[in-house]
């Protein structure tokens, strides 16, 4: 082989070792892998929590499964047992009347028949079983009435207590078995459905004519049952109980009250609310009283309104689940949504009906479903609860049956009324409906036969509208926003996203509006000013920081911060002014110094400014905060904030601070500097700093100057910052999250935005100093325009931060989901919400779901700003490329 | 003791070497640049004329440390009023590190210690009570390597004005057109004057950074191998400039082409490893050097 000459005398092997060639691969396949995975896995969380959430806006479906003929005439009360298989109805016409029949809903069969002779039921006028449970009262023709227990009751039935044959064949059906009913239920269990018809004694005191409405709810005692007979006398009577203390006996004694109706009124309608302590009496053409009966012994005529405005006749009320609401149907086939509700309000649908009474509610139309087709004015024949949600059916003369949700106002549902195009359909003018207790079947019975559907509402109380637009929840003043979900049953819970969101962003904008300045400021001293030995030891200390867990910054904010700043809020107020200007005093201070110091102890400005000016800031606002309250605030912050006494003149001083001292400096860097430095040109350095002192002194005033300007401008104008940016101090609050959070924020935003500082490169500093550029100039001017993109990816990592942030927000923030922009009140954020609330959650319940939503809201929200981020980083690099 | 007699040893050697290595015409060059090698204290040979011109600016005995490491030696220089002032030497002497030192960017390395003193008419720079900024400002720098700011051409141009707060469209638009022709750029750039100056050539960098230095009115500027990057016709141009600010403005350049030394400048300096070892009118540096090393230096026999 030819001889090579060499530098080092070591020929090179040029050939790749295969080893490395091998790692090469391997490389690139782990980092292949590893950001396919990456994309994969975020893609999985995403489709994962669209496919939990995505039920909640599946649409309601129903199909027609039974049309069954019936012989009986009139029915006066329907109901089904728990599962839906079977159906009970009271008879109300012809020999039969009294009676009652329980059909399977599998194939219209009649499986009991209880003649009236063994219900008692015979000579009922009036019966009423309230969705969801046998409770019953009946009124008789003879102007008596009783509670009792109408219904069909389910227990477990263990099928080897039963002979093959007296086992039903097919999931849903039911079959006789001694008196009784044996349903099969899904996954072969059965259970044992016997009809109930109990009553118990006489009134007290009967009304004179037939009953002709009745109503009942269960209360603690015993139940309250309220009936009206044919010439208007009303009678509400209740059982209390009391329990006696030493022998622990209880004893009920029935008590009851008639009622007056006003002169000329005769009541058609009557209803309480499940609280037993409101009474509801409607006639025919829409008038109405509200009577408070809380004290059942003497019942208060609270309000009169009108509950079918126009010429509408009022044809059906029934009142929806949670009791308090009704549901008004009238002769036009409008459904009016109604309660009684605290305040004026505003914003609602339809203008409230009420005056207002002495018990400070009154009521108001929620909302009003207009008729099926709008041509199509039919009265409405019947409206039917759901036991379980502020669903119900309502049908019309026209034939037509729907199922409508009260809280969202929408039509959930028009189930088939064939079941196919060529049938002819059931022809049912419904008279009576029923939702079964599971909400999985729909029964109307009319004059000849009853139909039967299987229904599946999905989640009829969620809707993109109920979610983000303002929505009047029952009692309720008019719509609004609102995330509620703790509660009993009977209580509704409500899901509106925007508070959330709102908390979520009122949480991030507050908290970067406090920790980015005094991130990047830090950062732009330690990355430009500081001593590089200083640095060495303060950037790790502060980068310890953003490693401290958030709960601890959670519990630091919420728990000890939090009553501190309450205890001194004036003077972190007056400190926020005070601070600076004493800080920016003693800069200028410091340059009417002999120059001999100032150059010798120039090392020392910034221990000068953290335990000379800082202190004395501090020192200065502790002192100034009494006077400062008692001018601005008449004397007490809190109550001030509460919106108890004094201006709108303080709170404007202090919202229009900042903007004030921005403009002092912008008009003084613009006019005054340039001047200054032109007739300046030859004064010493101690004239020069003198001139700029007093000018800063006066910027200072002038800013002072200006922020009362405008807040006497605004005050005169009767506008005030209470209810915007200020309100009510509640001790966890925004302003305590910003502080909680900037401990956590601080440190990443310093750290990613000192790394970018610090990385442009030496030469351009160089060269703006050498062109005589100050430090400050050089750093504003060149340095942070170099490193726009990083500082910009500093602000957007501590606002992702921001944003995702949960244990600190769930412990400071007070998790009260409100919209408001007041910096004193607390909010809940999606995080927060999400943490606390999921693992209560049902699994496969609405609250479940719009948790996942809420999660799939926040992942929306972290990516958008994300890409955001990513792309105007991309724009600030292309400008910056090629340093 | 062993360990002082073998300091004593060193010291002897060196002083041998030194004495021999003192050259003057006719001896070994090599001689004395062995000497400076050796870290013995040289005498700088400076020639009448250049201490007879008033001084601008005048390096008193100016010793420099980067850490432990010396790398300017009692440099002692006057630097003509209103003169051209070229600076030559071998790669790594530290004709950068004193042009540095005259307006204080070296207060930027951590590690920089100084002593001795440089004086601007006058005014002791290194003085405790000297504003740091004012000093910067009477002078313009242009360095080694380009570096305009990450901004447009115009922005570039105008910075220094703008840093003093002028505001004035066409102060600055007059500034901005006349530096740019001194800088021989105004006619490749006056229609992107907006655009980016990163998207410049490194040739037209270097020659915006002049025109950012000239727009700044200096009292002495200071050019580190300004035309390093340049092709010879952009060089011919910034000599062109330099010819023209010859006698209003004085100038101290850096430089390794020696023909452009010889052509631009009034006064040469030749340094070797942190020392000056010959300062004198051009002519004579580059016809008559006094050291035979400054002669082998300025005709390319060694460096
Ligand atoms: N920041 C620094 N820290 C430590 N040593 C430095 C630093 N800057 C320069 N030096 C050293 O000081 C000496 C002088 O460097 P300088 O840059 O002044 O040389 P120069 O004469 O300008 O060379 P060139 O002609 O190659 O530009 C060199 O040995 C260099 O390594
Ligand atoms: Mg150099």
């Amino acid at each position: 082989m030819q001889a090579k000459s060499t530098f080092t005398g070591r020929p090179r092997r040029r050939a790749t070792h295969p080893w490395v060639r091998a790692s090469d691969s391997i490389a690139r396949a782990v980092i292949t892998l590893g950001g396919i995975g990456t994309i994969v896995a975020v893609l999985a969380v995403g489709v994962f929590l669209i496919a939990v959430a995505a039920p909640l806006f599946k649409g309601a479906f129903g199909s027609l499964d039974l049309v069954s003929p019936l012989t009986s005439g009139r029915t006066a009360a329907l109901g089904a047992d728990e599962s839906g298989a079977v159906a009970w109805l009271l008879h109300g016409e012809s020999d039969v009347a009294g009676g009652i029949t329980v059909v399977g809903l599998a194939d219209g069969q009649t499986l009991l028949d209880k003649p009236a002779s063994d219900t008692g039921l015979a000579g009922s006028s009036a019966v009423r079983v309230p969705p969801g449970g046998m409770l019953a009262a009946v009124g008789f023709a003879d102007g008596s009435f009783r509670t009792g227990r109408i219904g069909l009751d389910s227990a477990y039935q263990p099928a080897e207590e039963l002979r093959p044959d007296q086992l039903p064949k097919q999931v849903g059906g039911a079959v006789t078995v001694d008196g009784s009913l044996v349903v099969r239920l899904a996954g072969d269990r059965f259970s044992r459905v016997s009809l109930i018809t109990e009553l118990g004694p006489p009134p007290t005191l009967p009304l004179g004519g037939p009953v002709i409405d009745i109503d009942v709810v269960s209360l603690a005692g015993g139940p309250l049952v309220a009936a009206v007979d044919d010439t208007g006398r009303i009678r509400v009577e209740a059982v209390t109980s009391k329990r006696n203390m030493l022998t622990g006996k209880m004893t009920s004694t029935p008590k009851g009250v008639s009622i007056e109706p006003p002169v000329g009124f005769k009541a058609r309608f009557i209803r309480t609310s499940a609280l037993g302590d409101q009474l509801f009496l409607i006639a025919t053409s829409g008038e109405a009283h509200r009577y408070l009966i809380r004290d059942i012994d003497s019942p208060v005529l609270m309000e009169s309104f009108d509950a079918g405005p126009g010429d509408a006749e009022v044809t059906v009320v029934e009142r929806l689940f949670g009791g308090a609401t009704l549901a008004v149907g009238d002769s036009l086939g409008r459904v009016r949504i109604m309660f009684a509700t605290r305040g004026v309000s505003e914003g609602g649908e339809a203008a409230d009906v009420g005056k207002g009474a002495a018990d400070g509610l009154r009521m108001a139309v929620a909302r009003t479903f207009e008729p099926r087709r709008a041509d199509e004015a039919v009265a409405i024949t019947a409206i039917a609860a759901s036991p379980r949600s502020r669903l119900f059916a309502v049908s019309d003369a026209a034939r037509g049956v729907r199922l409508l949700q009260s809280t969202a106002g929408s039509d959930v549902l028009e189930p088939p009324v064939a079941r196919a195009a060529a049938d002819a359909g059931p022809s049912i003018l419904a008279a009576r409906l029923c939702i079964s207790s599971r909400e999985n079947r729909l029964l109307a019975i009319g004059r000849g036969s009853l139909a039967v559907w299987s229904i599946d509402t999905g989640y009829p109380e969620i809707s993109a509208r109920t979610l983000l637009a303002p929505v009047w929840y029952e009692n309720y003043v008019g719509a609004s926003h609102a995330w509620e979900t703790t509660g009993h049953e009977a209580f509704e819970s409500k899901f509106g996203l925007v508070p959330l969101i709102f908390g979520t962003l009122k949480a991030t904008l507050y908290s970067m509006l406090f920790a980015t300045p005094i991130a990047l400021l830090a950062a732009i001293y330690a990355s430009q000013f500081m001593h590089a030995r200083w640095k060495a030891r303060i950037k790790p200390t502060i980068e310890m920081m953003a490693s401290l867990p958030s709960v601890v910054l959670g519990f630091m904010a919420g728990l000890v911060f939090a009553p501190v700043i309450e205890r001194s809020l004036m003077p972190l107020l007056a400190g926020c002014f005070l601070v600076p200007v004493v800080i920016l005093l003693s800069a200028h201070l410091w340059q009417l110094l002999p120059s001999g110091w100032r150059t010798r102890y120039a090392g020392w400005r910034l221990a000068v400014v953290a335990f000379g000016a800082l202190p004395v800031g501090i020192a200065l606002s502790r002192t100034l905060a009494p006077a400062a309250e008692r001018f601005l605030f008449g004397g007490n912050v809190t109550s001030w904030l509460d919106g108890r006494g004094g201006s709108g003149f303080g709170g404007w001083v202090f919202a229009s601070l900042p903007l004030a001292a921005i403009a002092a400096t912008a008009l003084v860097g613009r006019f005054v500097n340039p001047w200054l430095r032109r007739v300046s040109g030859s004064w010493t350095h101690r004239r020069a700093a003198a001139a700029s002192l007093l000018v800063f002194l006066c910027g200072v005033v002038a800013t002072v100057a200006f922020a009362v300007a405008v807040a006497v401008l605004f005050d005169s104008l009767r506008l005030d910052t209470r209810g915007g940016i200020f309100g009510t101090y509640v001790q966890r609050n925004a302003l305590i999250v910003a502080i909680g959070m900037s401990f956590a924020i601080i440190p990443l935003i310093f750290t990613i935005a000192d790394d970018a500082l610090s990385s442009v490169p030496e030469h351009l500093r160089s060269a703006s100093l050498g062109a005589g550029a100050t430090p400050w100039q050089t750093a504003v001017r060149v340095i942070v325009p170099a490193a726009a993109s990083g500082l910009f990816s500093a602000v957007m990592i501590g606002l992702g931060r921001a944003v995702g942030e949960t244990m600190i927000v769930l412990m400071a923030a007070g998790n009260t989901p409100l919209v408001s922009w007041n910096l004193f009140n607390g909010f809940q954020t999606l995080s927060a919400a999400i943490a606390t609330e999921l693992p209560e959650a049902a699994r496969g319940s609405a609250h479940y779901r719009v948790l996942f939503l809420a999660a799939l809201t926040l992942f929306a929200i972290t990516f958008v700003v994300n890409t955001v981020a990513e792309l105007v980083r991309q724009r600030f690099r292309k400008r910056a490329y090629e340093l | 003791m062993g360990s002082g007699a073998s300091m004593q040893s060193v010291d002897r050697a060196r002083q041998d070497i030194a004495s021999e290595a003192v050259s003057r015409p006719g001896e070994p060059p090599q001689d004395r640049l062995i000497a400076v090698a050796a870290g013995l204290e040289v005498e700088a040979e400076v020639h009448d004329g250049v201490l007879k011109e008033p001084p601008v600016l005048e390096i008193d005995r100016f010793n420099l440390w980067y850490g432990t490491k010396q790398a300017l030696h009692r440099i002692t220089m006057p630097i003509p009023l209103n003169k051209v002032t070229a600076l030559v030497g071998p790669s790594g002497c530290g004709k950068s590190t004193l042009l540095r030192s005259v307006n204080r960017l070296n207060d930027l390395v951590q590690s920089v210690r100084i002593t001795g003193d440089m004086r601007l008419n006058g005014d002791s720079i290194y003085d405790p009570r000297m504003d740091v900024i004012e000093l910067r400002k009477r002078m313009g720098m242009v360095f080694q390597k380009p570096n305009p700011f990450p901004m447009s051409i115009y922005e570039n141009v105008v910075y220094s004005l703008r840093i003093d707060g002028e505001t004035s469209r066409g102060v600055l638009d007059e500034v901005c057109e006349m530096s740019l022709r001194g800088a021989a750029l105004w006619d490749e750039v006056k229609d992107r004057l907006q655009d980016s100056a990163l998207g410049l050539s490194g040739g037209q960098q270097q020659r915006l950074c002049i025109a950012r230095a000239i727009a700044a009115e200096p009292e002495v500027l200071l050019l580190d191998e300004p035309c390093s990057a340049l092709d010879p016709i952009a060089t011919g141009k910034v000599e062109d400039l330099i010819q023209e600010l010859r006698g209003r403005y004085s100038v101290l350049i850096v430089t390794h082409n020696m023909q452009q030394a010889s052509r631009s400048s009034d006064y040469t300096a030749f340094m070797y490893l942190g020392r000056l070892i010959e300062y004198g009118a051009t002519t004579d540096i580059f016809t008559k050097p006094v050291l035979r090393e400054t002669e082998a230096y300025v005709t390319g026999r060694f460096g």
